[in-house]
């Protein structure tokens, strides 16, 4: 279709000053926070611009839009906060239409009695988080990109927060929920606490990541503000001494908000004035309940010690809270510096995650002659095991190709390490268009279900095309 | 030729505390970091290495923790490092920090050059290294930001000294202090990191040292104290304008008028 | 024998420094209220002779070290000199400007006489049983700290450019000059060149209007709109210290304790937090204006006029209203 006729029949739905079109807007919702792409711009590459950028003011006119973009079979991706870490926002079709849901972004309700919040899919998750706030509840959704996150966005790529021990990520946070099929088509989920009505359908939403439709409302939980918090860190001489620990205080049935295990590494800079040289450093939080967190915070003591645990006091815990976010203000900088900077979160079950981290961390270091950083941290952990985040710095030749093929290399060998032990290749931060690569391994047979599940929901293929699944 | 670098941890933020009646420190700042005009110091050294050869011996005067800043230096491939630590090094103003690291330097080397940064991030007052300097009775040049030459006799070198820029000659041994901006650190390799673990690091203590009189080091050698600390007062009383952009960029705009700054 | 307060007199190319006469004014200010004598030292080769008649009657002693040789001094010239000097006129304090010069040769002579001395003082007092008493920024500014010196001596202290008041009262009797001509040069240093360079482009201590950047602005596009509006107050822009470490500026137009200290009539703080340690960069300013949209920004307490809102828009505004 012709560019011109494309962009006039879309300001005739949603009205000519929710079109934008100069190059700024579409060069900036041509790309999310993909590492790769970081560093890439400064050596040269350039996105492919978006023919426009469309705000639609609400779920009415998103289904208008839609309706005529699937009839069209023009490539449509739904832009939210623009803080994904694997390219799932990014164009890469010329053609494609970028629907910017940021201006449907009402706090719809909060229901006290049943503790839940409706919003709208364009709401800033700080936003929200601060009205409740001031209401007295919290979302319990804390994401280092809550600066810049909005909450369809995070349902979208099932995100899960740095409290998560304790209150759950997406999938455990959303009851109910109204989205728009690629064809227009304006579905309800009803908010209920539990159901047996079929397989459940907010998860087909939840994580799909704009590769089915649009997420333009959601009912979530809220909890009471904490009223008690007890922190304690402890020093652990290895890693698997601290997954240890951790796997015997999930089991035991405790829920700590936080527990977070970072390796010698990521522990020497900012918590080096509590360990010897070569130590890990574990982080506990609880909150909640005062009664709760008391018990807690005992058992978790006690635990700890037992297995070989130095307490080291509350001091780097809040440490670690005051910084908890500024990793996302570095990634600028060292791609200015030349670096290739990024996180990769995997996981896998308890008997499996020790290794996972051990090879790995040994594999990049003699095969990854531009790595500089390879660190990891295991910071999400459940009854039955746990994730670990690694990050990586390495300094490739200053080349588009290049930064590539080292990017890849690394990538490869957590993927590889992970399918390898039975593990999950991706924890948190979705697949985007960049694991993609590793999904069909990840997957296995089920994989089918996937493509079936893509061809149902969106038989033209226009809703984020290679998002997910990689196209044919 | 021999090197030395000095380096020092410093907080990685300096966010404190301060009860504002007592004057004392209600939390203690404890993240650290290398002090990054030091990394400046040992990627110029590591430059002048690259070009004449040599060995580098990095030091740090400093607690036990100070240990990760030398493990730096190490990932950073210089050849030795040491820790410079002992309890009656506490609480050292500029002058017996500055004597103490003489002191060590002439037990470890015999050093042709001695690099260090322009400034500590805590500190902020650059006259460590020209102290230095004059304890070793030594040349020394501030504010480095090019090495122009050097050979087996001499090192020239130019420093900006605000409204002027000198080029200087110097003779072996001297003292450098290099800008930031002008040696940026190159990054490590994971390998030279965790390598750097399993080097020693070695320590100096008092004893190890020529003058051993304890009364000279420390808190009881500095002679400045610091007799109080306390928070600024605050003299201003804020207006604040909240509304519509409009309607506040035009009072801003009528507040300029009348305050005659435009 | 009457307490004689020394100041370094630098003289560049027959000019004294502002720093010099900033100096001068806080030594009179504290000679006259102890009874004490005020002494400028001057350093200069055969080249440089510093016409006498303004520092004649700011000090009521004038001590000159003159090099025979046309030869740039080095540091170790100046060292030397201010040491002679010290040694003979034992004066109780020694001010000296924290210009880089005076940053480079005057701690060389404190570890000289293994004295004190205190870095970039943003006061100086004066008490009978401590002497010359220091004050600086501390722990990174967010605090001040007061040094005193009190068992050593000479009390030393450098200070910057800009902080302390000039003042240029004039005494009712000329100094009297000792001139001594020195012959050895200390040639273990030899400048080989040096070049005056302009820095036409940063002149935050002279600006009317400062506009200043903090750690809110993360791009090198935001910090465009603040040079932009800068350039159409036909002020100057500054930035605090995160900008710098994040490679968005230059350490020269950084503001706060780690960087320059102004006194223009308006800052305009944008995005600025506003710790104490930015905030002693600009405490001096005659008016504050602070756009920030976290209320809690301890900035709003310090301001003269708060604006509660996204520093982006506001300056958009101004932009757009100064352009019209």
């Amino acid at each position: 279709m012709i560019k011109e006729n494309l962009i006039s029949e879309i300001k005739s739905i949603v009205g000519e000053s929710q079109v934008l079109t100069d190059e700024s807007t579409l060069s900036q919702k041509s790309v999310d926070l993909y590492a790769l792409r970081l560093l890439q711009k400064h050596y040269g590459w350039k996105p492919t611009l978006p023919v426009c950028v469309v705000r639609p003011k609400s779920t009415e006119e998103i289904s208008k839009l839609l309706k005529y973009l699937n009839e069209n079979n023009i490539p449509t991706i739904p832009y939210g906060g623009g803080s994904g870490v694997l390219g799932g926002a990014e164009t890469r079709e010329e053609g494609t239409v970028v629907i910017d849901v940021s201006e449907i972004n009402e706090i719809v309700e909060l229901n006290e009695k049943d503790m839940t919040v409706t919003v709208q899919g364009g709401v800033f998750l700080k936003d929200l988080e601060a009205w409740l706030n001031e209401r007295g509840y919290i979302t319990g959704h804390y994401p280092q990109s809550i600066d810049l996150a909005q909450v369809g966005g995070l349902a979208a790529t099932r995100s899960i927060g740095q409290f998560s021990t304790k209150y759950g990520g997406a999938e455990d946070l959303v009851l109910g929920m109204e989205g728009v099929l690629a064809d227009g088509e304006i579905v309800r989920i009803k908010a209920v606490p539990r159901r047996s009505v079929g397989p459940d359908l907010r998860q087909l939403w939840i994580g799909s990541e704009g590769m089915a439709g649009i997420i333009t409302e959601l009912t979530v939980k809220v909890f009471p503000k904490p009223e008690k918090r007890w922190l304690q860190a402890y020093a652990v001489a290895e890693m698997k001494d601290g997954l240890e620990i951790i796997r015997k205080v999930m089991q035991k049935g405790y829920k700590p908000a936080v527990v977070r295990l970072h390796d010698w590494l990521e522990s020497e800079k900012p918590y080096g004035a509590f360990l010897n040289e070569g130590e890990s450093i574990l982080l506990f939080l609880c909150e909640g309940n005062e009664a709760i967190c008391d018990v807690e915070g005992k058992g978790i003591e006690a635990i700890a010690t037992a297995g070989g645990g130095r307490p080291l006091g509350e001091k780097p815990v809040e440490i670690w809270y005051e910084h908890k976010n500024d990793a996302a203000d570095e990634y600028e900088k060292y791609g200015l510096m030349g670096a290739l900077v990024d996180t990769i979160e995997i996981s896998a079950t308890w008997s499996n995650i020790a290794d996972i981290y051990e090879e790995t961390c040994d594999r990049v270091f003699y095969e990854v002659d531009e790595a500089v950083y390879f660190s990891g941290h295991s910071s999400h952990s459940y009854v039955n095991g746990t994730n670990i985040y690694f990050q990586m710095g390495a300094l490739p030749k200053k080349d588009v190709k290049e930064v590539e093929r080292v990017y890849y290399q690394m990538w490869s060998i957590v993927m590889e390490t992970t399918l390898k032990y039975g593990g999950t290749i991706g924890h948190h931060h979705g697949v985007g268009k960049h694991r993609t690569k590793w999904l069909k391994e990840e997957l296995g047979s089920s994989y089918v279900m996937m493509e079936k599940i893509k061809a149902a929901f969106d038989s033209n293929g226009i809703m984020n095309p290679g998002v997910i699944i990689e196209k044919k | 030729m021999e090197f030395v670098v000095c380096i020092k941890q410093v907080p990685s933020s300096d966010k404190i505390d301060i009860n504002p009646e007592t004057g004392s420190l209600v939390r203690e700042s404890t993240g650290a970091k290398t002090n990054p005009y030091d990394l400046s110091a040992i990627e110029a050294c590591l430059q002048v290495r690259e070009k004449v050869g040599g060995k580098i011996h990095a030091i740090s005067m400093g607690p036990k923790q100070a240990k990760t800043a030398l493990r730096e230096a190490l990932a950073l491939s210089v050849d030795e490092v040491f820790l410079i630590s002992d309890s009656c090094f506490a609480g050292s103003d500029v002058l017996t920090t500055s004597y103490t690291l003489a002191q060590a330097i002439k037990t470890i080397a015999k050093p042709d050059i001695i690099f260090c940064g322009k400034q500590s991030t805590d500190g902020d007052t650059c006259q460590v290294s020209p102290e230095l300097a004059e304890f070793l009775g030594i040349p020394h040049a501030l504010y480095v930001v090019e090495i122009n030459d050097i050979n087996d006799e001499y090192i020239v070198v130019t420093c900006d000294m605000g409204s002027y820029r000198e080029t200087v000659k110097m003779n072996f041994p001297c003292l450098i202090s290099v800008e930031k901006d002008s040696f940026i650190p190159r990054f490590s390799s994971l390998r030279n990191k965790i390598e750097a673990q399993k080097k020693p690091i070695n320590t100096i203590e008092l004893k190890d040292l020529e003058d051993k009189d304890k009364n000279n080091y420390g808190y009881c050698g500095s002679p400045t104290k610091v007799s109080k600390i306390y928070v600024p007062e605050i003299k201003r009383e804020t207006t604040i304008l909240d509304g519509e952009t409009d309607e506040v960029v035009d009072k801003l705009f009528l507040k300029l008028d009348e305050w005659e700054v435009l | 024998m009457t307490p004689i307060i020394t100041v370094f007199i630098e003289n560049h190319k027959n000019t004294i420094e502002p720093v010099s006469y900033e100096l001068l004014g806080k030594a009179n200010e504290i000679a006259k209220e102890n009874n004490m004598k005020v002494c400028g030292v001057l350093v200069e080769n055969s080249e440089n002779s510093l016409d006498l008649d303004e520092l004649e009657y700011l000090v009521d002693y004038i001590d000159i070290y003159k090099y025979n040789e046309k030869l740039n001094l080095n540091v170790l010239d100046y060292k030397d000199s201010l040491k002679s000097h010290i040694e003979e006129y034992k004066p109780m304090i020694v001010l000296v400007g924290a210009t880089p010069l005076g940053r480079s040769f005057a701690p060389r002579v404190a570890a000289y006489f293994k004295t004190g001395m205190t870095a970039d003082c943003t006061e100086l007092d004066f008490d009978v049983e401590n002497g010359l008493v220091q004050i600086r920024p501390a722990y990174g500014g967010d605090v001040k700290a007061r040094i005193i010196t009190p068992k050593h001596c000479p009390q030393m202290a450098t200070v910057r450019a800009g902080i302390m008041e000039k003042s240029l009262c004039r005494k009712e009797t000329k100094a009297s000059i000792r001139v001594s001509q020195v012959d050895s040069f200390d040639r273990r240093i030899e400048v080989i060149k040096r070049k005056s360079i302009e820095k036409l482009e940063v002149n935050l201590e002279k600006a009317n209007i400062v506009v200043l950047a903090g750690n809110g602005i993360k791009y090198s596009e935001e910090l465009e709109m603040i040079k932009k509006l800068a350039l159409l107050l036909k002020g100057e822009w500054a930035v605090t210290r995160p900008l710098v470490e994040g490679g968005l500026a230059k350490h020269d137009r950084q503001v706060g304790a780690s960087g320059k200290t102004i006194r223009p009539k308006l800052v305009l703080a944008f995005a600025v937090l506003g710790t104490n340690k930015t905030f002693s960069g600009i405490e001096k300013a005659k008016k504050i204006v602070a756009i920030n949209n976290d209320e809690k920004a301890p900035i709003f307490k310090n301001a003269d006029l708060g604006i509660l809102g996204d520093w982006k828009v506001i300056c958009e505004e101004m932009i757009n209203r100064l352009n019209n």
